[in-house]
């Protein structure tokens, strides 16, 4: 009998979107120049108390403060400078504040992507990327919400809009469609939109739209965040039920990004998110703060090349480094 | 070198990659296969003696009386085959869905439908503002928290009537086919050929469907009373009763007597089930107190709910709900036979401890899979409904009849609910605190459910379960003792369960079906 099944992982959903706050680049405008190298680590703390069953807004008493934990590595390099390939990897942990269920943790999924530079039309760059992730461990899928993923393999595109504006002011604007893999639980029943005598599940799509405005510069970084988190589908966690993997997950989420490159440090990246999820359905109201720290590796042959091109490579400001280094050297002059 | 990445070219391929992708990921979701599939069903024995067979219930199989059926060279019978036929040149793409499901077998799909509403109401009422659980009410099911809230003794319950019903009214229907031995349309009418239902040689009055139709009808919207549930099976019923009209297999009066019959014997299977004891089965805050306090006097600690808000607890007083195979005062005896270790005990500390193991340093992930494999917690059919899920494997695959099918299950259905009451009887009896009441430090890896912890619900069911199975399918009963000591097991991996709750819980559990295979050696099934 076929049949539709739209859900989702009410938890996970959150847990896989909230890792573009830690690696940044999958989602924005920056480019890292040819032959150059970004890697590095990021740390993520989420904690939620209240969660939206369906529409109704609760709390569990049995779960309390649900935390999720995440170690992240995260790398960037330039194949070409409008033409990067881009990896992910995290390790969660999860736990319940009260209640008895065990939290779970381990290496969840890896997530590759490759991001191009369509077209560059004056300050808007227009930008295209693909990519999969792929669960890298057996980790228990059906234990939402302390389950650490969903088990799916995901394929996804995604469009970008990059607009550079004077005074180191920049817009983006990014949305996603990613595509889902049937999930396998332990389990050989489950009940959704109707009981299914199968351990098959059919994870609704994703559509995830979001965008940030601040400032930008080789040096500092500071932007407000929005995000709109779409899940195919209408199934809502049943009254007092517990959530089962393909639960409709939408949220709006607000917050900030924040970062310095220290000079004393060989340009060592600092990043700080925080974001707040403001309204939802089948998820978790929220609160989550990052901090992650990159650097870069330039693997050029010949440095003193006619390239004059840095490590960050942003559309027509291809030797960005340089004249942020010029103007910095002319500052110390002053 | 031209750089190839910032070639034309390229830019156009990924471009066209990246709208190909969006295209590849529109196509619509779903399972392939929901679990509900059945191939028509034609048995390999049609139990023609089925009308011998002892019931359950029914004082004998004609206990019921049916008024004889017209001559099928009447002319009203005639009529019936003419309006039969036009019925049958008019088909529906509808009934064909409808002819398709039912032909798997009526007794299979009433047990999925069983199972699927159980999964749908096995939700536990939320607390209230003022910190209490509001109970569900048979008397508005509609409102919030919708009625039942289908836990394990309930849905024990809900499968054996059903099961009982549906037996006894089978026994029926095949004792008044062979009283009357009316033809069947295409053995009166060789030119009728039936649309996708195989011709059965049994005789048509009453129809064995809508005898089924009826009698699990009545049954099933006392069960499930939510006005959704019972426009669902109102559906249901309805299309088992006149698939094989539309399929040309049966004519108006054949159903119409079956479905009458299956009535009849619904109210007598009901005078039991609003009189056996279910209705006391939650008790009030003294009884739940006189329960804890007998253990304390004996100087034991006694179960205390895990939630909070703290949690009545799940039916306490079942255990003395009416059985089928043994009576009160059989069951109370067995019950009660191996009392737990001592919570004071050195041996009850290492119990504790080796369920910490469990859940730390023996949490494998292959561990974890055999506990949520048999977890049937809230959400789901319940342990009883996974042995049915079981059992409806073996039944299909050896193609039983319809009345051998309902016998199966019905011995399987009345050994669970037995499993229920002597388990619940045990479990009030030594009102047994859960691990994590032992030792808060023990996390779980699945839910704790809210009743005391000796012994095992899940080792009781399955060891009955695995009991009456062995029997029906006796060339399987290593491969069912296998799979009820893994269910058993997996109460202690998940950290919700102390070994000895498993241990005996499997002891209990084999002396109750015991009890259903002496019912099965003694009721003239061959």
């Amino acid at each position: 009998m076929k049949k539709n099944i739209y859900t989702i992982f009410a938890l996970l959903g959150c847990l896989c979107l909230q890792f573009r706050s830690v690696a940044q680049n999958m989602t924005d405008g920056i480019f890292m120049a040819k032959n150059n190298f970004c890697g590095g680590f990021g740390y993520t703390y989420d904690a939620w108390n209240q969660y939206w069953e369906g529409s109704l807004f609760r709390e569990n008493k049995n779960l309390g403060t649900v935390k999720t934990q995440m170690v992240t590595a995260m790398g960037n390099y330039g194949i070409s400078d409008r033409f990067n390939a881009l990896f992910m990897l995290p390790y969660v942990k999860t736990e319940a504040t009260k209640g008895t269920l065990s939290g779970m943790s381990g290496v969840q999924d890896l997530t590759l992507a490759l991001k191009y530079r369509i077209a560059q039309i004056k300050n808007i760059s227009l930008i295209g990327s693909v990519g999969s992730s792929i669960p890298v461990t057996n980790y228990v899928a059906d234990f939402m919400p302390l389950s650490i993923g969903s088990q799916a393999k995901t394929f996804f595109t995604r469009g970008i809009v990059y607009y550079t504006l004077p005074h180191d002011l920049a817009f983006t604007a990014q949305g996603i469609y990613m595509h889902r893999t049937n999930v396998r639980m332990d389990r050989t029943m489950y009940y959704t939109d109707q009981a299914y005598f199968t351990n098959e599940v059919a994870m609704p799509n994703i559509v995830n739209f979001s965008a940030k405005f601040g400032h930008y510069s080789y040096r500092w970084q500071l932007e407000a965040t929005y995000e709109q988190n779409i899940t195919q589908g209408s199934i809502d966690i049943r009254r007092n039920d517990m959530p089962t993997l393909p639960v409709k997950m939408d949220f709006t989420k607000v917050g900030f990004v924040a970062a310095y490159r220290i000079p004393q440090l060989n340009d060592l990246q600092v990043q700080l998110t925080a974001s707040q999820v403001v309204a939802g359905r089948n998820v978790g109201k929220s609160t989550n703060l990052s901090i992650s720290i990159l650097q870069f590796i330039d693997f050029r042959r010949n440095r003193k090349s006619d390239m004059p091109s840095g490590p960050i490579c942003r559309p027509g400001d291809v030797n960005h480094i340089q004249m942020q280094q010029q103007k910095e050297n002319h500052e110390h002059k002053e | 070198m031209k750089n190839i990445f910032s070639s034309k070219l390229f830019q156009f391929s990924s471009i066209v990659l990246i709208f190909s992708a969006f295209i590849f990921v529109a196509c619509d979701k779903s399972v392939e296969r929901d679990g509900t599939e059945l191939d028509p069903l034609v048995p390999t024995k049609v139990d023609a003696d089925a009308g011998t067979w002892k019931p359950m219930l029914l004082q004998s199989a004609t206990d019921v009386s049916l008024a004889a059926p017209e001559d099928v060279s009447s002319a009203n019978y005639q009529k019936e085959l003419a309006d039969m036929k036009t019925s049958m040149q008019n088909i529906s793409d509808d009934q064909r869905v409808a002819i398709r499901y039912w032909a798997g077998g009526g007794v299979l799909r009433w047990n999925q439908i069983m199972r699927a509403l159980v999964a749908k109401r096995n939700l536990p009422p939320a607390e209230n503002a003022n910190g209490e659980y509001p109970v569900p009410s048979s008397a508005s099911p509609n409102n919030d928290p919708i009625f039942p809230f289908s836990n394990p003794p309930y849905a024990s319950r809900a499968y054996a009537y059903v099961s009982v019903a549906q037996y006894d009214a089978l026994v029926a229907a095949m004792a008044h086919k062979q009283q009357f031995k009316r033809k069947a349309p295409y053995q009166v009418d060789a030119n009728i050929t039936p649309v996708i239902v195989s011709k059965s040689s049994l005789p048509s009055y009453p129809s064995e469907d809508a005898v089924l139709a009826g009698v699990t009808y009545e049954m099933m919207k006392r069960l499930f009373p939510a006005t959704e549930d019972t426009l669902f099976l109102y559906q249901k019923k309805e299309e088992q009763k006149w698939y094989k009209l539309w399929a040309g297999a049966a004519t108006k009066s054949d159903i119409e007597a079956g479905e009458k019959l299956g009535k009849a014997i619904a109210q007598k299977v009901l005078a039991r089930f609003t009189t056996d004891g279910m209705r006391n089965a939650i008790g009030v805050k003294a009884q739940w107190d006189s329960l804890a306090k007998r253990v304390e006097e004996q100087g034991e600690v006694a179960w205390v709910s895990l939630e909070d808000a703290p949690r009545p607890p799940m039916l306490p007083f079942f255990g003395n709900v009416k059985t089928w195979n043994m009576d009160f005062a059989t069951l109370k005896s067995l019950s009660t036979q191996y009392p737990p270790l001592s919570y004071k005990s050195t041996e009850f500390k290492n119990q504790v401890a080796e369920v910490k193991e469990y859940v730390t340093t023996k949490a494998t992930r292959e561990n974890i899979a055999i506990v949520h494999f048999w977890a049937d917690g809230a959400g789901t059919y319940t342990p009883p409904g996974h042995w049915n899920a079981i059992a409806s494997e073996y039944i299909a695959s050896e193609k039983q009849s319809e009345f051998r099918a309902a016998r199966n299950f019905a011995l399987l259905n009345t050994a669970m609910m037995d499993a229920a009451i002597s388990c619940w009887y045990t479990k009030s009896y030594y009102y047994y605190p859960r691990p994590s009441q032992a030792d808060p430090t023990i996390k779980t890896l699945t839910g704790v459910p809210n009743f005391p912890s000796y012994t095992s619900g899940h080792s009781t069911f399955s060891a009955a379960a695995a009991t009456v199975l062995s029997y029906i399918f006796p060339t399987n009963a290593s491969k069912f003792d296998a799979m009820a000591k893994e269910a058993s097991i997996s109460r202690l991996m998940g950290g919700i369960h102390y070994r000895m709750d498993c241990e005996y819980g499997l002891k209990y559990g084999a002396l109750v079906g015991a009890k259903a295979v002496e019912r099965g050696q003694n009721d003239g099934v061959k």
